[in-house]
């Protein structure tokens, strides 16, 4: 009788260690193929996009934003310089599939996606008030930068000038000056100078439109 | 021995099992972390905010993320707006959820599907971008 009871276990022993043995494979399979199998790659490619696309970059405008004339200039040793984990990589930079840096052929690397807009600046906007008739200029929407050049005539004395109510130029013995103000991007912009009744003179605005196109950057390293 | 005792092979089969599973687990837990591929959604899902959270709206006076997230009215208007410059930023292959404090928009989210996602504060609440491979 005690003889067949240890058949029984061992049967049920051998059982549970043979699913054990099962399970445990497939896991470590499953965590083995989940793995990274390029991390030399992944990672130059990852930190060739992050500092292609950064916000300090010198490719770019903003976070995301990258500056359509530094697109045109970028070659593969500015990459190299911007991310040296890409030194002596063969690389491939696109923009929506188009070429925009490649050296070497990196079959075989990783690509890493981004999604970026591409600033391009219009031509500049020159708007001209004359004091005598008018102290604002109206700035639209989507405009982050200004150069106010403020030319006061005989008998003004201009002090300051406000881009909507902030004061954003100052000179308590009058301004006769040609400075770059920072606005607000994403409304429209009144700039008004205190200029009394009887001013004249002149305030000049100019600033640069911008244009976004989005597109996705495509990043390609093999180390 | 007493018939209530537990046999010694299931005892020693039970300790194998234990120890089958321990290497096992430690298979796991020294590759853990995220796969690359949650890795890559996260970081289009994180460009698509940063896209929206720094791009003027027309007739508005913030950002189009927080647009979004400001009021009923701003809301509904900046939707179609936000869907077509998201269906442009993201790749062709990839499909998109924002989830606003008034109202969620996007492609609906499949059950099964490996999910990037972004949450990002406005301050008129949180706003979250959540994408996949369609």
């Amino acid at each position: 009788m005690r003889a067949q009871t240890n058949l029984v276990a061992l049967v049920l022993a051998l059982v549970l260690v043979t699913g054990a043995t099962v399970v445990g494979v497939a896991v470590a399979d499953g965590a083995l193929a989940g793995a990274d199998r390029d991390p030399l790659d992944r990672h130059a490619a990852t930190s060739v996009a992050d500092r292609l696309i950064a916000a300090d970059s010198p490719t770019t405008v903003r976070a995301n934003a990258l500056d359509v004339a530094a697109v045109e200039a970028l070659n593969a040793s500015r990459v190299e310089v911007l991310a040296p984990p890409a030194e002596g990589a063969a690389l491939r930079i696109t923009l929506d599939g188009e070429s925009v840096v490649e050296r070497g052929n990196p079959t075989g690397g990783v690509t890493v996606r981004r999604s970026v807009t591409v600033v391009s600046h219009l031509a500049p906007v020159r708007q001209a008030v004359n004091l005598s008739r008018g102290s604002t200029v109206r700035v639209p929407r989507g405009v982050g930068r200004a150069t106010v050049a403020v030319d006061s005539g005989e008998n003004t004395t201009i002090r300051t000038v406000r881009a909507d109510g902030r004061v954003v130029l100052y000179d308590g013995a009058g301004l006769d000056t040609n400075a770059t103000v920072h606005l607000s991007r994403y409304e429209p912009t009144t700039v008004r100078t205190g200029a009394g009744a009887n001013a004249s003179g002149r305030v000049v605005v100019t600033y640069r439109r911008s244009a976004a196109e989005t597109h996705t950057l495509a990043v390609t390293v093999d180390v | 021995m007493s018939r209530g005792q537990l046999s010694l092979t299931v005892v020693e089969a039970v300790v194998g099992v234990v120890l089958v599973m321990g290497v096992a687990a430690g298979f796991t837990v020294v590759s853990t972390g995220p796969t690359p591929s949650t890795a890559e959604l996260d970081t289009l899902a994180h460009d698509a905010a940063t896209v929206l959270a720094s791009e003027p709206t027309e007739g508005g006076r913030d950002a189009r993320l927080a647009e979004l997230a400001r009021a009923e009215e701003s809301f509904a208007a900046t939707r179609p707006s936000a869907r077509d410059r998201l269906a442009d930023l993201l790749p062709a292959d990839v499909l998109f959820r924002v989830r606003t404090p008034h109202g969620s928009f996007g492609h609906p989210q499949p059950p099964t599907a490996t999910i990037g996602s972004t949450t990002v504060p406005t301050r008129y609440g949180p706003v979250t971008i959540r994408v996949w491979y369609g």
